[in-house]
């Protein structure tokens, strides 16, 4: 009786194995084939062909003239130059940020911690538009006043002078970060670099103390420990939260609508750039827009997981 | 271990160093401009429904006085907030007059002009596949209608004024599946099929040419509405601001304007205080 119960009850539950292996496989393939296919559907709008053509005299053009067309879009190449670069710096300046941030936060034992960690997490959470605006609402207070006028002249003029030769547009700026194009990376610094925190600080806690107060034994001081233990070991950590911060700055558009402003030539990073095509009625320039920020983004996932390799982001 | 700490950052190193190169070097572009000292640059707060015209009028401008304007391109409805907190720009031209009379009440105006005139009409499908050829039909059970936002934007308004006019605003209103704060957005909606038809201006039916039919409204329900150009107080150089608004409102700007579809108002137009 009992033995009968047994197998009757492990004969069940190897149905009930297979049956929880394929529903969670086929909610996966489902789930993949959604993305794939709303993903794709833009290459299908393009595709269309379009032969309600003669209702007007404008010549209609096939999705890939629309295509041709976008790649030799000068306006497209300020477009991707500006957003490279704007995302790349902010990167750089969010790691400078986050790995002593995230060093502190895993290391020390601070009052309030969980306030703290709230706080850094709230630019994850918050609608991006929130710290747009609160960045243009705080560029109007004294101390924003204040540090318009603390920006030293020739960090604005080297500025201005390096962004003009790298986008071939002349940028003017002067000492206000408001609707500035060397702005775009406040705003899009303020949203990323809690990412990188946090991609940071999961590595550090993982790598736990240990190894430090070792080296520390061998005569090592605190700044020693820190450069040559902590930060070769968290290396595939920092490499995440740098693609993260990029990706996650390139991504960016609500704060930069709303700080830097839609600008072409001048604050015009992509996804503006879509939106401003979109907000002209101009549909398939936006798409083609968001076809090639859909390489950029596959392209840039591919390399850094070769380079990155087996980190626990990917 | 070592090791392939150094080699992930060589590589990392070399891809960045090439890809800098040929985003510098060998991309193509017009490198070198802007080398004759620093130019005057406004700041021009725009609907972003008129930026096809816009643009073209502000290269126009550039070459004639060297003076560069820089568009903050947003939904009218958004322009006068962003002016207001960030207190910059030179230049207000929202897409219609009823933006320029909330940025007068508040005093930010210093003077203003129309420079172009709108018409209301209905677009829909490509082809017309639902018939419509006139108001009436839009009322029709089952129709998807698209209308501008009734309080927050202008095209939301007149569109209803139209309907009243037309004795159907409770019937077409039925058929509502979609309101905006931007006209454009019906535009787009009408274009990708997700509406059957709205009611929007002229010159905003006229950026899709060819790809959404216009149904023109007759006369005594139609609404017209005026496109105006505003110098701010913020700004920081009022001549050449007020230089660019009488350029806009000229006989050198009316074709480029026409040719978007919209109408000009060179005998009303008169630079008013205030």
């Amino acid at each position: 009786m009992t033995k009968t119960e047994a197998s009757s009850s492990s004969r069940g539950s190897n149905v009930g194995n297979a049956l929880f292996v394929a529903a969670v496989g086929a909610i996966l393939i489902v789930f993949l084939t959604a993305v794939a296919l709303v993903l794709l559907s833009n290459v299908k709008y393009l595709a269309e062909p379009q032969n309600w053509s003669m209702l007007g005299d404008a010549k209609a053009k096939s999705g890939w003239e629309f295509f041709l067309e976008g790649l030799k879009d000068p306006e497209n190449h300020f477009a991707i130059k500006l957003s490279v670069l704007m995302a790349a710096l902010t990167a750089l300046l969010s790691m400078v940020v986050a790995i002593p941030a995230a060093y502190a936060l895993s290391r020390f034992r601070i009052p309030g911690a969980s306030v703290i960690d709230t706080v850094l997490d709230l630019p994850i959470v918050v609608p991006p538009p929130v710290i747009g605006l609160s960045l243009l609402i705080f560029f109007r207070t004294d101390l924003g006043h204040a540090l318009n006028n603390l920006t030293p002249q020739w960090y604005v003029d080297a500025m201005n002078w390096a962004l003009s030769k790298f986008l071939g547009q002349p940028i003017q700026d002067d000492k206000v970060w408001v609707y500035s194009t060397r702005g775009i990376v406040l705003a899009q610094f303020f949203v990323a670099c809690s990412f990188g925190v946090r991609a940071v600080k999961a590595t550090f806690d993982t790598i736990g103390s240990r190894y430090e107060d070792v080296a520390r034994t061998l005569g090592c001081s605190r700044f020693q420990a820190f450069f040559r233990v902590v930060v070769p070991m968290a290396r595939t950590g920092i490499v995440a939260g740098l693609v993260m911060t990029w990706a996650r700055a390139m991504a960016e558009f609500g704060p930069v609508l709303f700080f830097s402003g839609a600008t072409p030539y001048k604050t015009e990073v992509m996804p503006i750039a879509m939106f401003l095509r979109y907000s002209a009625g101009r549909i398939e320039p936006a798409v083609v827009l968001l076809l090639i920020m859909l390489m950029i983004s596959t392209v840039t996932l591919l390399t850094f997981k070769k380079l990155g390799g087996r980190g626990y982001l990917w | 271990m070592m090791s392939d700490a150094r080699r992930i950052v060589i590589v990392t190193l070399v891809c960045v160093l090439i890809l800098v190169g040929v985003l510098i070097f060998a991309w193509p572009g017009n490198a070198g401009q802007g080398k004759a000292g620093p130019q005057v640059r406004l700041l021009a707060h725009a609907g972003a429904g008129i930026q096809p015209p816009l643009d073209e009028l502000g290269k126009m401008f550039e070459k004639k006085t060297g003076v560069r304007i820089d568009y903050s391109y947003k939904g009218s409805g958004c322009l006068l907030p962003d002016i207001c907190v960030s207190e910059k720009g030179d230049l207000y031209i929202p897409g219609e007059l009823f933006y320029m009379k909330q940025a007068a009440d508040r005093r930010i105006i210093t003077k203003s002009r129309p420079v172009a005139q709108m018409t209301t009409v209905i677009i829909a499908q490509p082809g017309n596949p639902k018939k419509i050829a006139s108001l009436s039909d839009m009322a029709k059970p089952g129709m998807r209608v698209g209308l501008g936002d009734a309080k927050a934007i202008a095209i939301g308004r007149t569109a209803r004024t139209v309907l009243d006019k037309a004795k159907l605003r409770k019937q077409v209103e039925k058929n509502v599946v979609m309101s905006c704060m931007n006209v454009v957005e019906l535009g787009n909606a009408v274009k990708l099929g997700h509406l059957d038809a709205a009611i929007v201006w002229d010159g905003t039916a006229a950026l899709y040419k060819g790809y959404v039919t216009t149904v023109a409204i007759p006369a005594k329900y139609s609404q017209t509405s005026t496109i105006p150009v505003g110098v701010l107080k913020y700004s920081k150089h009022p001549k050449e601001a007020a230089q660019f608004m009488d350029f806009l409102a000229s006989k050198e700007a009316a074709p480029v304007f026409e040719k978007h579809g919209y109408q000009c108002c060179l005998m009303k137009s008169k630079a008013t205080k205030g």
